[in-house]
């Protein structure tokens, strides 16, 4: 009988102990068929499929094509959810969406359907989108729901989505809602956003779109983004984000307000510039029944706001 | 009665305010609800319309003379602010197509503020500026220190 050596002993030791091996999937709209494995030169064709395919550890590629679909069943959270893992990543293992740089991939939504998102995610963290075009969501391009921590939305290009009067719209939205834990290590980094508006201009509320609306979070950071053409609302907008949030060398314009900060606390706006708003440069604002402190504002450029550069208001009721 | 909602520890350094078409460059709506505002190195400045109003507490509009001369007890520290910021044209490279950069020669570039932030506005490039991170210290739940150190500065590069 064959012995085995001590070094060949320790391979297999070592093999059974990897982890899995991390697979890159490849989708292409058009030239796609979700019948393939899935390998570059085999891709499947919806984003359905290849959400519904990645496990930790794995990339979703996106190879070409506009992905329009609707894949998950009505009544789930994620109705009319182009894009949406279905599982989490991990520190170790972190799940990659990643747009060919080189085609233009579109993640299109239908904004005659009522809860239409094109990018949705609950309980999902360590997970990095990049590349990817979208458009045309209703109430959103991207919605990141709570307990999803460090997601990473890098150069996106989000523009042209429409919410219902008064309700929360806008390019991405994070964690709209309250008493719900707060979203932790977010980044928003080099993504383009503009043209965001409610259904009926002059809809009472007038200021709940957003490009960039962050709603209860711990160290998030939004930098280096363009944000303008957002009608009646905010370009960025931090609402009760405590603690640790930062908006940076981001540049906002032809908003109504071009970033805003609403009661919580310890946040800092630095070298942004902000130009044409409508209405104030900077409002920093205490909400009923919530203080805010502990702000800070520095470095910023703010050209021709309608009203104030930097205005600070507290809220009577 | 109405109930207002406070805020407390506000900084604002070193910021640029240009042009601000009908209102002031700086407004705080009220002041009865507000403790601790730092204010200080910033340039506000309009070239089209009311040169002189700057400021506003409420409905009251200042210079920036009458702003820094004005006492309030929560203007921190010592109820003084502003004493740094000026009111000129920054010279900005091309406002009319939104090139906000800074020549050498601009006001803004005169003075570094004595917290280290850098010059006014974004001339310092991104590597050299320091960042404030504002955090909750062990001083946040003790009201008889001054408010000052209620937030502290963390030097380190974010």
């Amino acid at each position: 009988m064959k012995k085995f050596s001590v070094k060949r002993l320790i391979l297999i030791f070592l093999l059974l102990c990897a982890p899995a091996m991390a697979t890159t999937y490849y989708v292409h709209a058009t030239l796609g068929d979700n019948s393939n494995n899935g390998s570059m030169g085999s891709p499947f064709a919806t984003s359905g499929k290849i959400c519904s395919t990645v496990v930790a550890g794995d990339t979703a590629y996106y190879l070409g094509g506009t992905f329009q679909e609707s894949w998950r069943s009505a009544g789930d959270v994620n109705y009319n959810t182009v894009l949406a893992p279905i599982v989490t990543g991990t520190e170790a293992n972190p799940i990659m969406f990643y747009a060919d740089p080189d085609s233009t991939v579109i993640l299109r939504g239908d904004s005659s359907i009522t809860g239409a998102t094109l990018v949705t995610w609950k309980n999902c963290s360590w997970i990095t989108l990049e590349n990817f075009e979208i458009t045309n969501g209703y109430p959103a391009g991207v919605r990141i729901t709570y307990v999803d921590n460090h997601v990473t939305l890098r150069n996106l290009y989000v523009h042209h989505c429409v919410a219902a009067d008064n309700d929360n719209g806008g390019g991405i939205l994070v964690n709209l809602a309250g008493g719900r834990p707060k979203v932790e290590y977010l980044t928003v980094v080099s993504c383009s956003l503009h043209t965001f508006y409610e259904t009926t201009y002059g809809s009472p509320a007038q200021w709940n779109t957003s490009g960039i609306h962050v709603y209860n979070c711990y160290e998030c950071n939004i930098d280096s983004n363009v944000v303008h053409n957002v009608y009646e609302g905010f370009g960025i907008r931090f609402k009760n984000a405590d603690t640790l949030s930062s908006a940076s060398y981001n540049t906002v314009f032809d908003c109504r307000i071009g970033m805003g900060i609403g009661h919580g606390g310890y946040n800092t706006f630095h070298h942004n510039t902000i130009y044409n708003t409508e209405w104030h440069g900077i409002e920093v604002r205490s909400y009923n029944p919530f203080e805010t402190s502990h702000h800070a504002l520095y470095n910023n450029t703010i050209y021709r706001s309608g009203l104030t550069g930097i205005r600070y208001h507290a809220n009577t009721v | 009665m109405p109930i207002q909602y406070n805020m407390d520890t506000m900084w604002a350094w070193n910021n640029i305010i240009v042009d601000c078409e009908t209102e002031a460059g700086y407004n705080l709506t009220d002041s009865s609800w507000l403790t601790c505002f730092y204010e200080d190195y910033n340039l506000i400045w309009n070239q089209d319309v009311e040169a002189t109003d700057i400021y506003e507490i409420g409905d009251t509009a200042y210079t920036l003379a009458e702003w820094q001369a004005t006492k309030h007890s929560f203007f921190q520290p010592d109820s003084s602010h502003g004493a740094n910021s000026i009111s000129s044209n920054p010279l900005f490279a091309d406002s009319a197509n939104y090139d906000f950069s800074l020549p050498s020669n601009s006001p803004c570039t005169q003075g570094k503020d004595t917290l280290g932030f850098g010059y006014i506005g974004a001339y310092d490039p991104p590597a050299s500026g320091k960042r404030l991170r504002m955090y909750k210290s062990s001083y946040l739940d003790d009201y008889n220190k001054p408010c000052f150190y209620w937030c502290e500065i963390d030097w380190k590069r974010r």
